[in-house]
């Protein structure tokens, strides 16, 4: 019996539609399945059919019948109504234009006058305080003495130095302090407008202040089946180079399901998955669930999310998954993991460089209780890395305590983050509706 | 669209029904096998047809250009079927298909061999029967995808819905085509390229 899944493969590929990765699913599935290829024969023959059948020609007499009944229906270039004047009124035959016109020249006055003081009103300053100034002295040889005058483009008055002519001997120099008295004044640079990240939203805790950009950063929307296209992966690892942590949001019809793509598709990449679930059978119903590692890399992320859309593209088993939401990862989400964890996971605490040495400890610290553990409950495992773990996360009824053993063995498990990684936490929720 | 329907569609604007009388005959043919093959009914697709007309020439003054003239008149010819039904109940006739019986003339008369005509005429009128005997809706789509060859664009767009809808309803056409049209039935031994025997 195929699937709907298959049935579905095998109409796009009637239709023509398959894109390479589905031709290839398609000529396996042909070639394991006999069923499959008589029904993908059957369906191509029916198609050649319905291709061969022969085209009726209409009756000659269509046209003229459509065209005698033309003149009886309404015509569609109808000479068009003049339109009604405005009783009363100034020009009434004018309408509104000369109002339009009026308003439109006002504007442009005003408009026109705010522009020509904005650009020359500094300079129609400058020239009456030149003209406050005295005039260039003329030596006794009848040429023009050069007055080097500081004039500041600052409106007040009371910052232009006021020339004392009379109590000169001689044709007075304003000296300027800068080098060069025929340099511009100085431009006062205005800093630059901050930008603002509106998804990673930490920036938007400070204050906004006027004109200041705000470009919107957009989620990363799509769906599962695509991830692994090389323009996906190209946008993911744009996205993760602009922040440290991330959520991938899932929505699956059946979010147990979908969760295990999700462990199979981690465990592909290494992972160890640490999963938990609810003891109550009532919570197990399409719960949502939290998936948590800090041992991918960005690229390794990447290749998770192309083991996804590979699963999602299996022939032989059902797409989990509809559309996918990636964003940088917010407080909320480090507040919830610090409950489900019962510690803090410091999602954007910094990897330690490798060969760089932890804090020293002293020598005894920590000693005792780790021999009492390890005389009642045996040696500690050791730290292994590549470690991950999956909870139920809402309702919170549905939740672990954080004093659950998988928990526990997560994170004695999970080790200094290496280098590179990103926290990820994927979240698989049900579809909405 | 293409130049010679623009300025058709320019002149019968313009209050030369003539060309509007051209538009009428380069599209009648495919119009009418397209309404037929979805009516089974000769007469009511006649009707259908000229009535799809008539109503797009009232209305070509609201035809914006930006689709292709023929699928605009495509859609319109698919909803005055879709009202002649409502009205009349006679318009898709599915128990004529039902019977056994199609409204559609397999015979051709075109072929010269008596004998490869017979074959032909007993395909067309299983292949007639087995679409009278699907829903209409599917009827539709697989008429305008694999007889009059549109894309899924265009049938999105005569039909007024979103590709997707296209893409699942020709999935679930296909698969009822397939269930009405037994595997032993004349045309299926024929070899398929790309399946191997």
């Amino acid at each position: 019996m195929l699937t709907e899944a298959q049935l579905e493969l095998l109409t796009a590929a009637v239709d023509g539609v398959l894109p390479a990765p589905q031709e290839a699913a398609l000529r396996r599935l042909i070639a394991a399945s006999p069923e499959a290829k008589a029904t993908f024969r059957h369906l191509l023959q029916n198609q050649r059919r319905l291709k061969a059948a022969r085209r009726h020609a209409a009756p000659a007499s269509l046209s003229k019948a459509v065209m005698a009944r033309l003149p009886a229906s309404t015509v569609p270039f109808a000479t068009p109504a003049k339109p009604a004047r405005v009783a009363g009124g100034f020009l009434p035959h004018l309408g509104w234009r000369p109002y339009a016109v009026a308003a439109s020249l006002f504007f442009a006055v005003v408009m026109g006058s705010f522009w020509f003081n904005a650009v020359y009103g500094d300079a129609n300053t400058l020239s009456a305080q030149q003209k406050s100034l005295p005039r260039p002295a003329v030596d006794t040889d009848g040429r023009e003495t050069t007055i080097v005058v500081a004039i500041a483009l600052d409106r007040r008055p009371e910052v232009l130095p006021s020339p004392r002519l009379p109590a000169l001997p001689n044709p007075p120099t304003y000296a300027d302090s800068r080098p060069n008295p025929k340099a511009p004044p100085e431009l006062v640079v205005a800093p630059r407008p901050h930008t603002y990240d509106v998804i990673g939203s930490r920036d938007m805790l400070t204050e906004l202040k006027p004109r200041d950009l705000i470009p919107v950063r957009l989620p990363f929307l799509g769906s599962v089946g695509d991830l692994d296209r090389a323009d996906a992966q190209a946008q993911l690892a744009q996205e993760m180079a602009r922040d440290s942590a991330f959520r991938l949001d899932l929505f699956a019809k059946d979010t147990t399901k979908g969760l295990e793509s999700v462990v199979t598709a981690a465990k592909a990449l290494g992972l160890t998955v640490h999963q938990d679930g609810p003891s109550d059978d009532r919570l197990k119903r399409k719960p949502t669930w939290i998936f948590y590692t800090e041992s991918l890399t960005a690229e390794e992320i990447g290749k998770f999310a192309a083991e996804l859309a590979a699963q999602e593209k299996a022939p032989d088993r059902q797409p989990a998954f509809g559309w996918f939401h990636f964003v940088p990862a917010q407080q909320a989400e480090q507040r919830d993991l610090r409950d489900l964890l019962g510690v803090d996971p410091g999602l954007w605490k910094k990897p330690m460089k490798s060969g760089a040495n932890p804090t020293p400890k002293s020598a005894t610290g920590g000693t005792l209780p780790e021999v009492i553990t390890t005389l009642t409950k045996g040696p500690l495992p050791k730290p292994t890395g590549n470690q991950a773990i999956a909870l139920p996360y809402l309702p919170h009824a549905a939740r672990v305590p954080a004093s659950s053993s998988k928990v526990k063995a997560f994170l004695d498990q999970r080790g200094d983050r290496k280098v590179g990684a990103v926290p990820l936490i994927v979240v698989v929720k049900p579809l909405p509706g | 669209m293409n130049a010679d329907d623009r300025r058709l569609i320019s002149d019968a604007l313009q209050g030369r029904s003539a060309a509007f009388g051209e538009l009428v005959l380069r599209y009648q043919d495919r119009l009418y096998n397209a309404v037929l093959r979805v009516t089974d009914n000769p007469d009511d697709a006649l009707d259908v047809v000229q009535d799809a007309f008539v109503n797009a020439y009232q209305s070509l003054k609201s035809f914006k250009g930006d689709a292709e003239f023929y699928t605009w008149l495509y859609r319109i010819a698919f909803n005055t079927a879709v009202s002649l039904k409502r009205k009349r109940r006679l318009v898709v006739s599915l128990d004529a298909g039902r019977d056994g019986e199609s409204g559609v003339d397999p015979e051709d008369h075109c072929e010269d061999r008596p004998g490869v005509a017979l074959q032909r005429s007993e395909d067309e009128a299983l292949l007639q029967a087995a679409l009278n005997r699907i829903s209409a809706e599917h009827r539709i789509v697989l008429v305008l995808k694999d007889i009059e060859g549109m894309k899924y664009e265009q049938i999105a767009e005569v039909l007024g819905v979103p590709i997707g809808t296209i893409r699942s309803r020709l999935h679930r056409a296909r698969l009822e085509l397939r269930d009405v049209i037994s595997p032993g039935s004349a045309a299926q031994d024929s070899p398929v390229e790309g399946v191997e025997n």
